[in-house]
C-alpha cells in the first residue's frame, strides 16, 4: 500500500474532483448536456478527452434526456459510462432513469443538487435529487469535495457489482464552485480497486439479442423484485467497498456519518454539505455542555434502515433538516428517517426543520436555533420552518 | 404459438432481453391480407399507341443510366429522336402528375434519351434465324417492322421506290420539323443491324408482288397512303399542290409565292403547307372543313404552331368551286355542318395562289384481288394479318394516315406478329397490366415543382427559317431536373420505403430489391400505404 | 481560522484571486476554502469572493462571510460604491489598489483607526507588465503581492508558486507583477490596533 504515497494532493472545485474522479475510474464513454452549475463537469470532462488525457468517447448530444439515453445505450454496450447534470435536467432525465435502472445499467451520473423552477433560481437544493427517489438509482450524498471525488469512485465500484444507476449528489456552489484541498490518487491505486467493467448481457454481436424486451405480467413481477434484491444487495456491498475503501485510501465512509454522537442526547440529522456547518455549531454547543449530536445520511438509496435505528434509538429528541422539501408533507430526509424509525425500540420524537431551500444560507447560528427550537418543544412537527418570513 | 416460459426471478438474466429472436414466432401465419410486389402500368404507357414504358426509362434517367433509359425506351420504340420531335403525346394526357401539378414533359424526355442514343444504336443482332422477310415500303411503318424483325435474327429486306428510306418523313416533312441528320441516323442505324435495302425499286414494276412472296418467308407491305386526295369541285385543276411545294422545299428549292394564299386540307398537311407558305413570305389562310374545337388532339400542336405563326383560318368551311380571274385564284367557299353543304353560304375570295393539301390514300394496284376490298386492305387491324398467308399489312397502307406513333406501333407489332409467324407460334397481342390511377399515388413524398420548359424558337424566329430546328429540347440538366418529377406511376424503383417503413423488418432487400418475407409478414399493409407509386398491392389471402 | 472577502468588480479576478490566495496558503500546510459569491453578475458588477484559512483538521463552515477577518479591494470606485468594511472585524487589513497613499486614503474614504491599511498601484503595475488593457486591467496578482506583504503570509515564494499554477495565461508577468506589488506596498497601521 505504498502507491498512496504517490497522491497528489492540491486544491480542486468541487465539480473538477467529480471530473477527477471520472478519470480516475477510467470511464469510457461520457455524455452530457451544460446546465449551470453542472457545465464546468462537462467542460473539464470535454477537455480531458480533448486532450487525450482521458480516454473517453463524449457524446455531445441536444438535451439531458438525450445524454442519459447515450449512456444507458453504452453502459449496455459494456463501456463504463457517465454523465452530469442538475435540477430541470435531471428532471428532464426523468424517464430514462428508470429505463438504466429496468435495464439495469450501471451508469454513474453525478447531480448538482439545483433548486427547480420557477422560480428561477441556480443555487442549492435537494428537491431536485430527491424527486427521483422511486426510479431506482442508488443515492449517495456528500459533504466535501475530497468525498466527491472518493464517491465518484465508489460509485462505479458499487454501481457495477449491482448493475444499478448510481447518482453522486453535491451541493450547488456550496460544493461544486467552492476549491477546497483535495487529493487525487495514483491511478495504479485506482486501477486496483477498481477493475474493468463488465456486463453480463452486454451486447454482442456474436450473439444478438433485444435488450430492455417486453415482459408480460407473469415476468414483469419477477424482473422487479431482482432489482428489489440488487438495493439490498447494495447495501451490504456499500459496506463492503467503504471498508476496502478506507483500507486503500485511508479514508472511512459509511451508510451514515456520526459525529460527536457517544454521549448525545440530542441528534441533528441531514444531508450533504449543510453538515459541515452543522458540525461547527455541535462543535460551540458542546462547549458549552449540550449533549448534542450529527448523524449525516450519506446514503439514501438504498436507505441505510438499520444504521438509522442503530443511531438514533434510545435518545431524547431528534432533528432532520431538510434542504428539500415534498409538498403537501415534510421535508423528505425527515419523512425516511421517521419511516425508519417506526417499529424501531425507544423510538424518540423526531422534529422535522425546512431550511436553505434555494440556496438560502443555512449559518451556524441558524443550526443552534434549530437547536434549541427542537429542545423547547414538546410535540414533534412534520414541518417547522426555519428562517422564513410569514 | 410461442414456446411458454417458467422461469424463477433467480433464472432471468440480469437486464430484460430476448433470450430467442423474433424468428421463432412465424408471424405469416396473422395474415388475412398480404402485400404483392407488382409492376403495373402508368396511365402514360397505357395510352402511349407503342406502350412505351416511360416510368422505367425515366426512372434509369433519373439514375443516370442514359444507356439503360435508352434500351428500355427502344424495347417498344425504335425511333424517340423521331417522337420525340413529331408525337403528338397522348401519354402526356392522362399524366396522374397532371393532376397534381403539371404533367411530366415526357415528349421531351424522349426526345433527349433518343437523340443522346442515336449514333449509339443499331447493334446487329446475336442469333441469325435465317428467315427471311420482304419490306415493302421503307416508310415509318416499315422501318418500324424492319427494326424489331432484324432484332429478332430475322434476314430483313426493305424495297422502296425513292433513293432513301424514310417515305413522307425524308421527302415532305420540313427541316425545322425534323432535320434530316436524324432521320440518316436511325436508316444508318437500321443499316449497322443489317438490315437491307433494295432502293429505287417498285413492287409492281420493278418487281413482282408474287415473286416476293416466293422469295421470302413473309412479306409486309408497308406501302403507306402516299397518294394525295384531291377532292373533286369546278376549277381543282386550277389550284396548285401543297404536297409539292412541302417536296421542293425539302430539297432546297425556295419557290416565290407571296400575298394571300389558301391551304385546302384535311389535317397535318394543311398545317404544315401553311406554315411553309408563311416561311416562304405568304400570308396564308387554311380552308378547314371541321371547326376548331374539332381538329383532332393529333393536330392540336401543330396547329397551336401555325396560328402563333400567323397562319389564318376559315373553320367549318368547304370549296366549291376555283376560277382564275386577273392572275388571282377566286374560291367559293360555303358553311360545312360536318355532313353536308350549309344552304346560301357560298361566299367567293380572293387569293393569290391556293394549294391542295389533303391527306393522302394508299395505293393498293398492284396486290392481288384477294386481299383487296372496295378500295383497302383485307387485314387484320393489330397483327396484319391478311388472307394470304405469309403477307401482313403495316402502317398507314391499312389504317389511313395516322399519327407517327401509331404508324410506329403498327410495325412493331405487325413485326411481333410476323416473328410468331416465322417460328410457328401463335401472336398474343401484348396485354396491359392494371393501370395505376392518381389516388394511388402518395404524393406527400413530391414536392410540387412545375414542368421543365423546352428550348424553343419563338415564333417571330420561326418564321424566318425553313431550316433551323424550331424545337430544341433539353440539355441534360433539364431532362435530369425534368425526370426528378416523375411519379414512376406503377413501377418499382426501388425507393427503400418499403423496407424502411416495415415496422417487422419483413421486407428484405434482395439484389437491390424489396422482396416480402411471408414467413413473417403479418399483413399489416404499411408497405402498400406507403409504396409512393401504386406498386404495392394488398390482396386477400383466401376467400371465404 | 481567517476569512478573507475580496470585493472587485466582474472580469476583474476576484474570484481567481481568491483561489491563488487559497492555493498559496494551501502551499504553506493550511486548509482551505475558496469560493466565489454564487451569484449571476456579470461584467462590471460590483462581485465578491471569499476565502478561509486554518488548520488542517479544524472545523470550518460553508456559508458565506459576513465577518471577515480582512477585506482586499481591488477597484477604488469601490469604496464608495459598497460598503466593503461590512462586518470587517477590528484589527483587520484593509488591501487596497490605489496610487495613494494609505493615509490619503484614510482621510478620503473616512476608515476607521481601527483598520490596518495597505495600498498599493495594481492597476499601473499590471499595465506595465501588460495584463489586461487600460479599460481593464487584470489587478487580482498584484494585489495578492500587497495582500502577502501586508500580511506577512503566504509567502512571497508560495505566492508566486500559485500564480504560475493557477493564471491560465501570462504566468510569468503575473508573477512579476505581484513582486514588484509586494515590494511597492505601501503600509499604515495605526496606534490604535
Amino acid at each position: 500500500m505504498k502507491l498512496i504515497e504517490k497522491s497528489q494532493y492540491t486544491v480542486l472545485k468541487g465539480n473538477y474532483a467529480v471530473a477527477y474522479g471520472v478519470k480516475l475510474a477510467r470511464v469510457e464513454v461520457i455524455s452530457a448536456y451544460p446546465i449551470t452549475p453542472q457545465t464546468t463537469i462537462s467542460e473539464k470532462l470535454a477537455d480531458m478527452t480533448a486532450t487525450g488525457e482521458l480516454k473517453a468517447r463524449f457524446i455531445t448530444v441536444e438535451s439531458e434526456h438525450s445524454a442519459i439515453s447515450a449512456v444507458i445505450a453504452s453502459s449496455l454496450a459494456g463501456a463504463r459510462s457517465f454523465t452530469a447534470t442538475a435540477s430541470q435536467g435531471l428532471a428532464l432525465m426523468h424517464e430514462m432513469l428508470h429505463w438504466a435502472t429496468g435495464a439495469r445499467a450501471p451508469v454513474v451520473m453525478v447531480n448538482v443538487n439545483r433548486a427547480l423552477a420557477p422560480s428561477w433560481n441556480i443555487w442549492t437544493e435537494q428537491t431536485d435529487s430527491l424527486a427521483q427517489r422511486d426510479t431506482g438509482w442508488l443515492q449517495i450524498y456528500n459533504e466535501s469535495n475530497q468525498e466527491v471525488l472518493d464517491t465518484t469512485i465508489l460509485a462505479f465500484k458499487i454501481a457495477e457489482r449491482v448493475y444499478l444507476p448510481t447518482m453522486v449528489v453535491l451541493d450547488a456552489f456550496i460544493l461544486s464552485h467552492t476549491s477546497e484541498p483535495v487529493e487525487i490518487y495514483p491511478q495504479e491505486l485506482v486501477d486496483e480497486f477498481l477493475p474493468p467493467y463488465e456486463h453480463p448481457n452486454a451486447i454482442n454481436f456474436d450473439d444478438p439479442r433485444a435488450i430492455g424486451a417486453f415482459a408480460r405480467p407473469d415476468y414483469y413481477m419477477e424482473f422487479r423484485y431482482n432489482i428489489q434484491k440488487a438495493h439490498e444487495e447494495a447495501l451490504r456491498v456499500f459496506k463492503e467497498e467503504t471498508e476496502l475503501f478506507a483500507e486503500m485510501f485511508g479514508r472511512k465512509y459509511d451508510t451514515v456519518e456520526e459525529f460527536m454522537l457517544d454521549d448525545a442526547d440530542y441528534v441533528l440529522v441531514l444531508a450533504g454539505s449543510t453538515a459541515t456547518t452543522a458540525k461547527y455549531a455541535v462543535a460551540q454547543l458542546r462547549e458549552r455542555g449540550e449533549k448534542v449530536g450529527v448523524m449525516r445520511i450519506k446514503l439514501f438509496r438504498p436507505f441505510p434502515v438499520e444504521d438509522v435505528r442503530r443511531v438514533l434509538s434510545g435518545r431524547k429528541k431528534v432533528a432532520v433538516i431538510d434542504r428539500n422539501l415534498s409538498f403537501g408533507h415534510s421535508g423528505i430526509f425527515y419523512m425516511e428517517t421517521k419511516a425508519a424509525m417506526y417499529g424501531a425500540k425507544d423510538r424518540p420524537p423526531i422534529f422535522g426543520y425546512v431550511a436553505g431551500l434555494g440556496g438560502r444560507d443555512i449559518r451556524p447560528q441558524d443550526i443552534i436555533d434549530i437547536y434549541e427550537d427542537m429542545k423547547r418543544r414538546e410535540e414533534p412537527e412534520n414541518i417547522i420552518w426555519k428562517g422564513v418570513r410569514v | 404459438m410461442a414456446k411458454k416460459y417458467d422461469f424463477k426471478a433467480s433464472e432471468l438474466p440480469i437486464s430484460p432481453m430476448t433470450l430467442t429472436t423474433t424468428l421463432e414466432n412465424p408471424t405469416g401465419g396473422w395474415r388475412s391480407f398480404k402485400p404483392v410486389i407488382k409492376n403495373k402500368t402508368a396511365p402514360c404507357t397505357a395510352t402511349c399507341p407503342t406502350k412505351v414504358l416511360i416510368p422505367h426509362f425515366i426512372d434509369s434517367l433519373v439514375k443516370g443510366d442514359l444507356d439503360m433509359a435508352a434500351n428500355l425506351l427502344h424495347r417498344n420504340n425504335p425511333f424517340p429522336s423521331i417522337t420525340g420531335r413529331l408525337c403528338h403525346a397522348p401519354c402526356e394526357l392522362p399524366c396522374n402528375r397532371g393532376k397534381y401539378d403539371e404533367p411530366i414533359s415526357i415528349k421531351q424526355l424522349e426526345r433527349f434519351v433518343g437523340d443522346y442514343y442515336l449514333d449509339r444504336k443499331g447493334k446487329p443482332p446475336r442469333r441469325e434465324t435465317g428467315k427471311r422477310v420482304a419490306i415493302v415500303g421503307g416508310g415509318l411503318a416499315g422501318m418500324s417492322a424492319a427494326y424489331y424483325l432484324r432484332s429478332k435474327g430475322h434476314e430483313v429486306v426493305i424495297y422502296d421506290r425513292n433513293p432513301n428510306l424514310g417515305g413522307y418523313l425524308r421527302y415532305y416533312v420540313p427541316e425545322y420539323r425534323l432535320p434530316l441528320a436524324v432521320l440518316d441516323a436511325e436508316v444508318g442505324a437500321l443499316e449497322r443491324m443489317g438490315v437491307k435495302f433494295v432502293l429505287n425499286t417498285e413492287v409492281g414494276r420493278d418487281i413482282g408482288f408474287e415473286e416476293l412472296k416466293e422469295k421470302y418467308d413473309a412479306v409486309i407491305l408497308a406501302h403507306g397512303s402516299s397518294i394525295p386526295y384531291t377532292p373533286d369541285f369546278p376549277g381543282v385543276d386550277l389550284l396548285k399542290s401543297g404536297w409539292d411545294l412541302m417536296k421542293e422545299v425539302r430539297e432546297g428549292a425556295r419557290p416565290k409565292v407571296s400575298g394571300k394564299v389558301a391551304v385546302l386540307g384535311n389535317g397535318y398537311t394543311a398545317f404544315e403547307v401553311a406554315r411553309v407558305l408563311r416561311r416562304l413570305g405568304a400570308d396564308p389562310f387554311v380552308v378547314y372543313p371541321t371547326a376548331k374545337i374539332r381538329i383532332p388532339f393529333s393536330d392540336r400542336e401543330i396547329f397551336t404552331l401555325a396560328e402563333e405563326e400567323g397562319v389564318k383560318f376559315f373553320f367549318a368551311k368547304v370549296p366549291l368551286k376555283a376560277d382564275r380571274r386577273d392572275g388571282k385564284v377566286i374560291l367559293t367557299v360555303a358553311e360545312w355542318d360536318g355532313k353536308a353543304v350549309v344552304p346560301a353560304t357560298e361566299r367567293e375570295m380572293e387569293f393569290e395562289e391556293v394549294f391542295l393539301a389533303y391527306e393522302g390514300t394508299a395505293d393498293h394496284g398492284f396486290l392481288p384481288d384477294t386481299i383487296r376490298s372496295n378500295g383497302t386492305l383485307k387485314a387484320d387491324r393489330r397483327s396484319g394479318e391478311t388472307p394470304l398467308e405469309g403477307v401482313f399489312v403495316a402502317g398507314e397502307s391499312v389504317s389511313g394516315p395516322s399519327p407517327v406513333v401509331n404508324v410506329i406501333y403498327s410495325g412493331r407489332s405487325v413485326a411481333a406478329a410476323v416473328d410468331a409467324y416465322l417460328r410457328g407460334r401463335t401472336y398474343t397481342p401484348e396485354n396491359m397490366p392494371e393501370v395505376v390511377g392518381y389516388e394511388r399515388i402518395v404524393t406527400d413524398y413530391f414536392p410540387k415543382a412545375p414542368r421543365v420548359p423546352e428550348m424553343r424558337l419563338s415564333p417571330a424566329e420561326r418564321i424566318h427559317s425553313l431550316t433551323r430546328e424550331e424545337v430544341l429540347g433539353y440539355t441534360q440538366e433539364l431532362a435530369m431536373k425534368e425526370a426528378e418529377r416523375c411519379f414512376n406511376c406503377g413501377f418499382c424503383n426501388a425507393c427503400g420505403n418499403c423496407y424502411v417503413f416495415c415496422p417487422d423488418y419483413t421486407i428484405k432487400w434482395v439484389h437491390g430489391r424489396p422482396k416480402v418475407d411471408y414467413e413473417y409478414c403479418k399483413g399489416c399493409g404499411v408497405c402498400s400505404e406507403e409504396c409512393p407509386r401504386g406498386v404495392i398491392d394488398m390482396v386477400k389471402e383466401r376467400e371465404f | 481560522m481567517i476569512e478573507i472577502r475580496i470585493h472587485g468588480r466582474g472580469g476583474q479576478g476576484g474570484v481567481v484571486a481568491s483561489e491563488i490566495l487559497a492555493k498559496a496558503f494551501f502551499k504553506e500546510g493550511k486548509y482551505i476554502q475558496a469560493f466565489p459569491h454564487f451569484g449571476v453578475e456579470r461584467r462590471g458588477a460590483p462581485v465578491a469572493a471569499f476565502v478561509r484559512v486554518g488548520e488542517p483538521g479544524s472545523l470550518f463552515v460553508r456559508t458565506n462571510i459576513y465577518e471577515p477577518d480582512h477585506i482586499i479591494v481591488l477597484d477604488p470606485t469601490l469604496l464608495t460604491a459598497v460598503n466593503v468594511m461590512e462586518g470587517l472585524k477590528p484589527g483587520g487589513w484593509i488591501i487596497v489598489n490605489t496610487p495613494q497613499d494609505p493615509e490619503e486614503l484614510v482621510k478620503e474614504v473616512g476608515i476607521p483607526p481601527t483598520y490596518k491599511v495597505a495600498t498599493v498601484d495594481a492597476t499601473a503595475i499590471a499595465l506595465k507588465h501588460r495584463l489586461g488593457s487600460k479599460m481593464s486591467p487584470i489587478v487580482n496578482t498584484a494585489i495578492l503581492g500587497a495582500f502577502s506583504r501586508a500580511f506577512g503570509a503566504p509567502s512571497l515564494e508560495n505566492l508566486l508558486a500559485a500564480i504560475r499554477e493557477e493564471v491560465p495565461v501570462k504566468p510569468e508577468e503575473n508573477a512579476a507583477a505581484a513582486k514588484e506589488a509586494y515590494e511597492s506596498t505601501k503600509i499604515l497601521i495605526p496606534q490604535e490596533v
